[in-house]
């Protein structure tokens, strides 16, 4: 589904992503974890366009989109839920979720599955998304990533500061949309206990670079480079 | 008591010329933060617009139907100024965002040039825009009169009013304006094209300040300087109102326009404007987010 060739990513002078290769396989729940500043989040942002890739390259769905802008590569069927959710809080739920029809060119409307997901949705449709709390808000995020159907769905850091019961939702809800719609998921993820058990297959990252890659059955390993 | 309605009819009348001249710059930099120098200088070019369309109506068209070209001056207005903002917002203004200081420099230099470019073109003595024959006079009510004039900018200040608020809440490309401004990295992430959302926003604001200019041109002799007049009075309502916030640009322009004209009725005009920038810079010093506050735009 996605394929990242030898990619490069600075800030200012310091280099974040080095020689960075990865594949994110097509239907599946790939997790990439790390500890922090490793660059996991820049690697989401890379893909998605919102920083700088000066050398490397991009394979979304067999197409090169490393030098396209993010709005043309959301077009090609991302769907992206950014750390701190990012909801557009002076609009309505309602307004937020048909944000997400723009990749469609604003048509269509919004699946009734994923008010299935996130009943809540669909009580609070004309409250200000800003009065939402923070799980309600993360859910909303979610939804309006999936809104125009993407072939991939990217979270970043989806259980941040949101409360245990809203975290299991959060997880039941992201393997449903893996198999009832086939969405490819990527997630990047600090809580472990979450990452091994909704992925498949688990990387982890360590200066700019995977040092790992494999299943959650190998959960002590995965647990032992995260500590050290 | 007919005094009293007279002045509150003026208060009214300046209300809704301040707005006018406020609107465009309500979005060029209540919405996208671009200190906009420059924005008198749409209103002058929708004021000789009005004037070079008058000037070629009474060259070609019969003489009964010569009172439409302020008709027709208002889109035209619209178009130019809106195509002249596209224009500006993609060689200077795109570059500057964020860069509140240097869009302040660079919009204060292009405000030199057009004037001066006015001034070339129309000469530096005043031009007259005559009033349409359907604007002419005003209707009694006792000893009071309303006149057409102001009546009519009272009507179209309520018209664009309207266009603007459809616009931004009821369209979709509205949905699309809000969004950029609220989070501009977070709208690229829904598939919208910040970059054409930034043009079209700009020039949708020249645009509208080139409509107050063709009703401006209705008050008095064109020229150069037109604009200038009316851009401190535009900023005051802005900031006044709460940047980025549609209502507080109506009250702010409500405030300083009847507190000019009780000023100015029991006072002298230049008493008049000091006591209006007093009350204003008491206002702030109290409140300097505004009337309204909407979180804004970070352009980054």
């Amino acid at each position: 589904m996605i394929t990242i060739n030898n990619l490069y990513t600075y800030y200012a002078e310091s280099m974040i992503l080095e020689k960075l290769s990865l594949n994110i396989p097509k239907g599946k729940i790939t997790a990439l974890v790390g500890r922090n500043g490793v660059g996991k989040s820049t690697t989401l942002k890379s893909i998605l366009g919102l920083t700088k890739t000066p050398s490397g390259n991009i394979i979304f769905n067999g197409e090169d989109i490393t030098n396209l802008p993010t709005y043309s590569r959301v077009k090609k069927g991302i769907g992206y839920v950014p750390q701190g959710r990012e909801i557009f809080g002076q609009m309505t739920v309602l307004e937020n979720l048909e944000l997400g029809l723009q990749p469609l060119g604003g048509r269509g409307s919004i699946p009734d599955y994923l008010y299935e997901l996130f009943p809540i949705l669909h009580d609070f449709s004309k409250r200000k998304a800003g009065d939402l709390s923070g799980g309600q808000q993360q859910q909303l995020a979610i939804a309006r990533a999936l809104v125009a159907d993407p072939k991939i769905l990217i979270l970043d850091e989806p259980t941040e500061g949101i409360q245990p019961s809203i975290i299991e939702d959060i997880g039941s809800a992201i393997k449903k949309v893996n198999s009832w719609k086939n969405i490819t998921v990527l997630l990047v993820e600090q809580y472990l206990d979450f990452v091994l058990e909704n992925s498949d297959i688990i990387y982890v990252m360590e200066r700019g670079e995977i040092i790992f890659s494999g299943s959650p059955d190998e959960t002590e390993y995965i647990q032992f480079l995260m500590t050290h | 008591m007919d005094q009293f309605i007279n002045t509150l009819f003026n208060g009214l009348s300046l209300t809704s010329i301040i707005l006018f001249t406020s609107l465009g710059l309500s979005i060029t930099f209540g919405l996208m933060r671009v200190i906009n120098m420059a924005h008198g200088e749409f209103i002058m070019i929708g004021a000789y617009t009005t004037y070079v369309v008058q000037t070629i109506f009474t060259h070609i068209v019969p003489e009964q139907f010569q009172s439409w070209y302020y008709i027709v001056a208002i889109p035209i207005a619209f178009i130019i100024s809106f195509a002249i903002g596209s224009i500006l917002e993609i060689t200077v203004i795109s570059r500057l965002y964020g860069r509140e200081i240097d869009s302040l420099l660079a919009t204060f230099g292009i405000s030199l040039i057009l004037q001066q470019l006015a001034r070339t073109i129309f000469g530096t003595q005043g031009v007259n825009v005559t009033a349409p024959d359907f604007l002419f006079g005003g209707f009694k009510i006792g000893t009071i009169t309303f006149s057409y004039n102001r009546l009519f900018i009272i009507f179209s200040v309520i018209m664009c009013l309207g266009l603007i608020w459809y616009i931004m809440y009821r369209s979709a490309f509205g949905k699309q304006i809000r969004a950029v401004m609220q989070n501009r990295n977070m709208a690229q992430c829904m598939g919208i094209n910040s970059r054409r959302v930034d043009n079209i926003t700009f020039s949708i604001g020249s645009g509208i300040a080139g409509i107050a200019g063709c009703s401006i041109s209705l008050l008095g002799s064109v020229d150069s300087t037109l604009g200038q007049n009316y851009i401190v009075y535009a900023f005051m309502v802005v900031v006044l109102g709460g940047v980025g916030n549609l209502k507080g640009s109506i009250i702010g322009a409500a405030i300083i326009g009847f507190a000019s004209i009780f000023a100015e009725n029991y006072t002298s005009a230049t008493l008049a404007k000091a006591i209006v920038l007093f009350i204003v810079i008491l206002f702030l010093q109290k409140r300097p987010q505004g009337l309204f506050v909407v979180k804004s735009r970070n352009l980054d």
